[in-house]
This record gives structure tokens, sequence and C-alpha cells, in this order.
């Protein structure tokens, strides 16, 4: 098993699939990035792309209906051991889990339990850890949500109905660095909060990042906020990756049409009134996906290729690949917009 | 670690409990115990004069027994009953009602009418512990499988246990409790020989001295089995079926996926995210099914001769023993009330979102 010296996670050819009644849905296909240390990647595309669903595989809580074809999940421990997350057994896979690397989820409002105190839920996710010294877990955890702007005493002693949203969504942060993991997966972390709200979590975040070092895979739907948080963007189109690649390639030079269309969908305050494109079509079904390239139907790029074979992922510029036969012409285009 | 439940679960349940109850007692007491005792008299008046509305009275009842025992004609047999029991059915019923009312209020329930001289309050306490016992321990034990069978079938839901188990259930949920107290008679004692039908009836056997003796509380068990295993059969069913859809649903819920996510063990999972979540609905169910101990065995214990508050009723009713019927509806009606508080109690101690008045 060999990845490079900085990588934490590295995920290879995972592929994952749900049993519904109409068949087998092909949620993610065949996705391959690494994950560095101290790295944040943003996880960007449509509702339905499988960003939950390739995160939930990452931490191997899919839904029952839920399971991971093939591919491989390389973590690097702390002292160095690169181990499969696919081949953990139960209880190391427990361990994992928080400890390595937590995950906020998308339904922060329902991310706590409605019946038992957040302390109490604290105290839980510290003793899974085999952490059973109460007074050192209380002044950490009092210490983390002082640092993501809450009023320490009283949210650890509340109930999860007496909080706000964007307060239980900082709660969940918070304790998701409790156990100073080394990967923290932020799935729409701020979609459920307003816009107020939402800074005050991503300016939290960055700063409990440059405190504690962790690397992050951030889904958005907001491009702006990927591209504030991110240092890397990957975009997902039915299951796939289609590019990744450094923010600053991947948002000024896009070489996936799927990616134009979707910075193309979004208006720009400082150019004023302008022309805002929608992309036409929506996303394939999952269960019989299009031949070739699945953007084939919905891409003003189209060839006769595309309509016959799926593209690779190509490296085509330092750190950008890319999965299009058509790139050199999207980047052609993408430049007279900027 | 965590096998053994965590300590500050515990406590905390503990706490919440405590608390909840001491509010109850203080806040919102008072008008939830005015509540309770108006619904007490408004039952209790119903019955009163409910019960007067029945054809005969106690006299012409008792009388019609002289008649045909000892072939007197029915104007010497009706004065014979009449001066047999202190009760005059001539008497106005709203004088009967205050007269009734005012010693009720000292918690005088009267003299039972067809045994004078005997308290209702002294038979009603004799024949009570028998029914509390038998109805309530098939109640625990019904509700206990409900929970714990429930559970098993959501989490291994599709498989072998949840087909079984769910159409046994529905099938038991639909057959009232009287016909399979008549099945077990005649099925396991009378073909089968699986126990002495004569044996198996009563509440204990009567030969036995009464007391802290092996004998006499091995009778006492044996003699509950067959009430306890009826009551449970019927019952058990609806627990079951409502404790499965509940932890379904609980299951779908993003928090217990969150607490996995944590790396919680799967017990404290099971027992403090999806258990606890999951018998919420089955709380207020539990107090109303508490509250109809009581009432609830009479058919049962008639089919077993389980000479409990059912029997006492039935035995009350036949005989037109105002006091004694009354006596009991008003047993009834308080266990009820006190059960519905029981129920809001627990139900805030366990579901913080509905406690009444402010914390801390
Ligand atoms: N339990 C499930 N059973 C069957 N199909 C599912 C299940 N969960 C998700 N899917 C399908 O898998 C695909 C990916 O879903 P996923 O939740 O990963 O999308 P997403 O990218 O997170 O979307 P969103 O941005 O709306 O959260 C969707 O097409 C969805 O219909
Ligand atoms: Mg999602």
């Amino acid at each position: 098993m060999s990845i490079s010296d900085s990588t934490i996670l590295s995920v290879q050819d995972v592929s994952i699939s749900y049993l519904a009644h109409r068949g087998k849905v092909r949620a993610v296909s065949r996705v391959s990035f690494d994950l560095h240390q101290g790295e944040s990647l943003a996880l960007i595309g449509e509702s339905g792309c499988g960003k939950s669903t390739l995160n939930l595989g990452i931490i191997r809580l899919l839904p029952k209906t839920g399971r991971i074809d093939q591919g491989k999940i390389l973590y690097t421990t702390r002292d160095g051991r690169v181990v499969d997350v696919l081949g953990l057994s139960e209880r190391e896979m427990r361990e994992f889990r928080w400890a390595e690397c937590a995950m906020v989820f998308q339904a922060a409002l329902n991310s706590l339990n409605p019946v038992i105190r957040v302390r109490d839920m604290v105290y839980d996710t510290a003793q899974a850890h085999g952490r059973h010294d109460r007074v050192q877990i209380r002044k950490r955890m009092l210490e983390l949500f002082r640092r993501v702007r809450l009023d320490p005493e009283r949210v650890f002693n509340a109930y999860p109905h007496e909080l706000s949203g964007g307060m239980r969504q900082r709660v969940l942060l918070a304790l998701g660095v409790l156990l100073n993991p080394q990967v923290v997966i932020l799935d729409e972390p701020t979609t459920a909060v307003d816009i107020l709200t939402q800074r005050t979590i991503l300016e939290v975040l960055r700063e409990l990042r440059a405190a504690m070092g962790f690397s992050i895979i951030f889904i958005s739907h907001d491009l702006s906020i990927a591209a504030e948080m991110a240092d890397t963007v990957a975009t997902m189109y039915a299951g796939e990756i289609v590019e990744i690649g450094p923010v600053e390639e991947l948002f000024y030079r896009p070489r996936h049409a799927y990616t134009l269309g979707l910075l193309e969908a979004v208006p720009k305050l400082s150019v004023g009134a302008q022309e805002l494109v929608s992309i036409p079509g929506s996303p394939p079904d999952l269960i019989e996906p299009p031949p070739g390239c699945k953007f084939h139907p919905r891409c003003p790029f189209v060839t006769e290729r595309c309509r016959r074979e799926p593209p690779p992922l190509v490296e085509e510029a330092p750190g950008h690949r890319v999965a299009c036969f058509e790139s050199a012409r999207v980047l052609a285009h993408s430049q007279p917009v900027r | 670690m965590e096998a053994t439940t965590s300590p500050q679960a515990v406590q905390s349940g503990w706490a919440a409990f405590w608390k909840a109850t001491r509010r109850a007692l203080t806040g919102y007491t008072a008008r939830t115990l005015l509540q309770g005792l108006l619904t007490i008299w408004a039952v209790m008046t119903f019955t009163f004069v409910l019960i007067r509305q029945m054809p005969s009275n106690p006299v012409q009842i008792e009388a019609e027994r002289i008649v045909r025992e000892e072939l007197v004609s029915y104007e010497e047999a009706y004065s014979r009953a009449a001066s047999l029991f202190d009760f005059d059915p001539n008497q106005p019923i709203i004088e009967q009602y205050v007269e009734y009312l005012a010693k009720l209020i000292r918690l005088d329930f009267g003299q039972s009418i067809t045994s004078a001289g005997t308290p209702v309050l002294d038979q009603i306490l004799q024949y009570l512990p028998w029914t509390v016992f038998s109805v309530g321990l098939g109640l625990l034990i019904s509700f206990t499988i409900g929970i714990f069978v429930g559970m098993a079938m959501a989490y291994w839901r599709g498989g072998i246990l949840d087909n079984v188990v769910t159409a046994l259930a529905s099938i038991l949920f639909g057959i009232p409790n009287y016909i399979i107290a008549l099945l077990i008679i005649l099925i396991l004692g009378v073909q089968l020989k699986l126990f002495s039908v004569a044996e198996a009836l009563g509440r204990v056997d009567p030969t036995i001295e009464p007391g802290f003796t092996p004998e006499y509380i091995g009778s006492v068990l044996s003699h509950a089995i067959l009430p306890v295993v009826t009551y449970v059969s019927a019952t058990v069913g609806g627990w079951i079926l409502t404790m499965k859809s509940s932890t379904i649903a609980t299951l779908g819920e993003e928090y217990v996926t969150v607490a996995q996510a944590r790396g919680l063990s799967q017990w404290r999972v099971l027992t403090a995210y999806v258990g606890r979540n999951a018998m919420l609905p089955l709380v207020t169910r539990l107090a109303i099914s508490i509250g109809f101990v009581v009432g609830g065995s009479v058919i049962i214990e008639d089919i077993y001769r389980y000479r409990g508050l059912g029997k006492f009723l039935t035995t009350a009713i036949v005989a037109r023993d105002y006091t004694s019927m009354q006596g009991v509806f008003l047993v009834i009606a308080v266990s009820v009330v006190v059960a519905n508080m029981l129920a809001d109690v627990l139900y805030g101690a366990l579901d913080p979102r509905v406690r009444v008045g402010k914390e801390q």
C-alpha cells in the first residue's frame, strides 16, 4: 500500500451502490482522490450526485441498502501506519470514527439526541474512545465551545431543543474536534443557517483548523464558500469526480463543461447585471446512466466520441485532473468570461 | 466498559425523574389535582345514578332468592329481605347521594348492602391485592416482552423473527382475552390435560394455611399462571407491534447515525439513543394500562374463578349491592386519574421537550 508522505486519506477507485426497488443505484463510481495533511478539499455538485454517500462510505455508515462495491480507502495514522479503512474490524472502525475522522452531518438540527443533555453526549463520545477523565473532558469541551462562540456553561448543560439551529451546528462542530481528529468531514455545514451565522461558522472553522491542523472534506452547494474555504476543489457529477484541482485553477481555468456550467450559474455581485446560464436538463438516472460521458446529454460541447466512450480522468495541468475529451475547448471558452 | 450502562445516564435519569416529580408536586399541581378530583367526582356521580337505574334493587333480588329457596310468599320474603339489609329502597335518590357523599369525604365507603356490617373498603382491600398482583404482573411481563421483542424485530426487520412474530402478534391482537381464557381451559386443560382444571382454578389452594411459607407462595404463584398467561397473550401483540414501528422510526433518525459516527458502542446507541426515544410513545400507553389494571380483569377473573376485584364486582352487580359497586368504580376512577398524572410525570422525565415549568 503506497501513498505519498503527507497524504492522510487516500480514496482509491471507490464505488458505492444502493439496492433500490428499481435496481442498483450507482451513487458513487470509481472515485479517487488524496487528502493531504492540513488540506481542505471542497466537493461541489448538484443535489443527488453522491457527495453524502461518498463521505458516509468513508466512515462506513451507509444505510443498510448501501454497499461499497470496490476500492480502497487508505488512512495514515498519527504514528505513520497506513491502514485500509475498508479492512478494519467493527471494533477498529468504531475507534476510527470521530477519533480519527469526524463528520458533521448535513441535518445538524436533527443530529443531537433530543432526550439527553449536550454534556451527556460529550461524555458519551469521550468515553467511547476510552477517555474517562470527566474534569479534563469538561474543561476541553468548554474551551472549544468558547472558541466556536457559544456560551460554554449554558450550552454544556442544555438540551438540544433549547438551542437554535446555528448553535446546534456549532455544538456539532466543537464536538467534532473534541477528540482531535485528523480528518473532519463537513456535509453542508452552512445551509440551514442565516448568512451571518454562516460567516461565524466559517471563521470558527478556519480558526480551529489553524489551531489544530486537521484536514477537511467540505461539501457545499455554495461555490463562493467553497472558493473561500478550500485548497482543492472536486466537481462531482452523477457519482464521479469529473474534475479536481487547486481552487484557483478550477475556478479560473475550468476544463470540464460541467464545472463551467456550475460557475456560470452563480450570480456575481461585482459584475452587475449579467446573463445567468443554468445547465439545461437534469442529472441522469443513476440506475441506468447514459453511455459514454454521463454529462453528454446536457453538454454544449458534446461530440460523437463523448456519446460512445467514457472519458478518463487525466492530469492536464499540475494537480489539475479532468475527465473531458473537449477540455481544451472548455478552457478556451472559459477564458473570456473572467 | 459501557456494557454496564454508564452511571451518569442512570443518574441523570433519576435526577430528571425527581425533578419532574418535585415539579409535579408544586407548580401546576393545584390545577392538576383539582382536575383529577373533578373527574373522580363526575365519574362517581354518574355511576351512582346509573347503577340505580338497573332493573331491581338489592332487596328485590334477595327476596326473589328467598322465594326460590324457601317457597314463601313474595311479600313475606320481601319484608324479611328488607329487614336483613340496612338499606331503604324507597329513600329518595338525592338523599342517598348526599349521605353517600358526606361519608365519602371522610373516606368512608359505607357498608356493604348484602353483607351487612362489612365496610366496603375492607372488602375492596381484601380483593384488590390479588387483582393488582395478577393483572399487574401480566402487564409488566407483557410490556417488557413487547419492548425487547419489538426492538429486536425492528433491528432485524424482514428476518425470520420479524415475520413470524408479526403474524403471531397480529393474530393474538385480534382475539379477545376471554376467548383466549376459554381456549386455554378447553384445549390445554380439558383436551391435552396439561394441567388439572379443578386445581388450577381459584386464586390459591384453600387447604394451605396462609403465611410466608413456600407452599403458600408457591400456590399463589401457580394459581396466577393462567390469568397472567391469558392477560399477556391478549396484550403482548399490541406492545410488540407498537414498539416495532416506533423503533423503526427512531432508527431512521439522524441522531442515531451521528451517535454511531461518534464511535459509540452498539449497546450505548441501543439504549440511550434508540431505546429511550422509541419508548416515548409507549409510556403514555403504559400509564393508561396501569390505570385499567384494577378494572381490566372482570371476565378473566370470572372464568378462572380468581377472586379478585373483578370477581367482587360481578358478584356485587348480580346482587345489586350498590355500595360495593360504587366502591369498586371509585377505585377504578381514582387509579385511572392517578395513572394519567403518573404518565405526565414519567413523560416529562423521559422527554425534556414536554417538561412543564422552567428549567433551573
Ligand atoms: N438509502 C438510499 N437508497 C437508495 N438510493 C439512495 C439512498 N440514499 C441516497 N440514494 C441515492 O444516491 C444518490 C446520491 O445521494 P447523496 O445523498 O449522496 O447525494 P448528495 O450529493 O449528498 O445530495 P445533496 O446535495 O442533495 O445532499 C442519489 O441519487 C440518491 O437518490
Ligand atoms: Mg447530501
